[in-house]
């Protein structure tokens, strides 16, 4: 549900970008987005697809590159991912403390097709 | 901040070219559970210091200027019909900007703001109740928010508490142009304590920053001893936890050290108090915390 009111704020970021750089039609988006983010990819796609239409997102390719959640061991520093029902280190076994790797939500780049516009 | 940037820049070498990820979710907040990622090979370490206070806050489009100056992106064109602009907008930097604008609007009245979270039945208005009954020093304004009806509103305000209602009609959460709107219908007059009660869950709401001094989460031993890992965002976002229903531990098989190990693991400061809004149990403590952290913050007015 909440990927809902998220999608309409990536086309407008999408817009404004090509706007500014005077070109008209947008032909993909590449977003980053953590697992731990809580918003889901294919949430995303789907509304993307239905908000894009009639404006300049209208057809552009939404690509999506997820990031795994990483904890950094209190001990060894160690990156790690999880395992399931524990925050233990795989490599030393002491806890680890959450990160900020996995809760990337960002819009990286976007392809649009340069001019365009009127004084094209 | 110039530490996000440069580990974004370096992920960028991963991502330049357009591909598709297959992709499955078994628990999107947890990713403890299915194996999201076996056809996508982004193990990148990501080794840079990241640990900038706040998760989504973060605002790129602010940041990044020194780096990317205007027109810049344009560089990598990838052919004569297409072009590539580097965008590195985090998508809710527009909630964390009304956020800021509403946190600084509230401590400009004299308002410390506390965020309620916690799962539909743990507890949340009960323990509001609670912690109503047990103000001493401090004015209370409540913002309830539900996907319907005003139930909750209605039983704050036979109390006497000002009390303004939210319907999302069926958002998950509460979100910062929510908040601005409602506090802008708000008298907030005296110095005091606003709570909102967030949406019952415990997922999206720690996703989003509405303008808080404190994120109280409410848990609750009948949900099970296997939160925190379920649902690690949520501890690991909390200011204070409240573990509501403790009256009911005789009849249940929550294991306790269990519990306490996961929030550690994720927030190892964060204050924990036992409560039972049932009986009352454990309030006097909570509100002393609440308050003694509300005249701080609210001290010169």
């Amino acid at each position: 549900m909440h990927e809902f009111p998220i999608t309409q704020q990536i086309i407008r970021i999408a817009e404004g970008k090509t706007r500014e750089a005077g070109a008209s039609r947008v032909l993909a988006v590449s977003l980053v987005v953590g697992d731990q983010s809580g918003f889901i990819g294919d949430s995303i796609q789907m509304y993307f697809d239905a908000i894009s239409e009639g404006t300049c997102c209208e057809g552009a390719v939404l690509t999506i590159t997820h990031v795994r959640p990483k904890l950094r061991c209190t001990a060894c520093g160690l990156l790690f991912e999880r395992k399931p029902f524990s925050f233990a280190c795989t490599g030393c076994g002491a806890d680890g403390e959450p990160t900020e790797v996995g809760k990337e939500f960002y819009i990286d780049h976007i392809e649009v097709v340069p001019g365009g516009l009127d004084h094209d | 901040m110039t530490d996000f940037l440069r580990g974004v820049r370096r992920h960028r070498g991963h991502t330049g070219k357009p591909h598709t990820h297959p992709h499955f979710h078994g628990d999107h907040t947890g990713g403890d559970i299915g194996e999201p990622e076996s056809d996508h090979t982004h193990n990148h370490e990501h080794d840079h210091a990241y640990n900038h206070e706040h998760g989504h806050g973060h605002n790129c489009a602010d940041e990044r200027n020194p780096l990317h100056s205007p027109g810049q992106g344009q560089e990598n064109s990838h052919s004569a019909e297409t072009m590539r602009l580097e965008v590195m907008e985090d998508i809710l930097a527009e909630n964390g900007r009304i956020a800021d604008r509403v946190h600084e609007c509230l401590h400009a009245k004299g308002i410390f703001c506390i965020n309620i979270m916690g799962a539909p039945g743990a507890g949340k208005t009960t323990s509001l109740i609670r912690i109503l009954e047990n103000l001493k020093h401090l004015t209370p304004y409540v913002i309830e928010g539900d996907i319907e009806s005003d139930i909750d509103t209605q039983t704050l305000r036979k109390l006497g508490v000002q009390t303004l209602q939210i319907n999302t009609g069926g958002a998950c959460h509460l979100d910062a142009p929510l908040i601005e709107k409602a506090i802008s219908d708000m008298p907030l007059s005296e110095r005091g304590i606003l709570f909102i009660e967030n949406i019952g869950n415990l997922v999206c709401p720690a996703e989003f920053k509405i303008g808080e001094d404190m994120k109280l989460l409410i848990a609750t031993v009948t949900e099970g001893s296997d939160k925190p890992y379920k649902y690690p965002l949520a501890f690991e976002k909390a200011d204070g936890i409240l573990v509501n229903k403790v009256d009911l531990v005789p009849y249940l098989d929550f294991d306790e050290a269990f519990f306490m190990a996961g929030i550690r693991a994720l927030n190892r400061t964060v204050p924990v108090f036992k409560v039972s809004g049932r009986s009352g149990e454990g309030f006097g403590e909570v509100v002393a915390w609440i308050e003694s952290l509300a005249e701080q913050k609210t001290a010169s007015h």
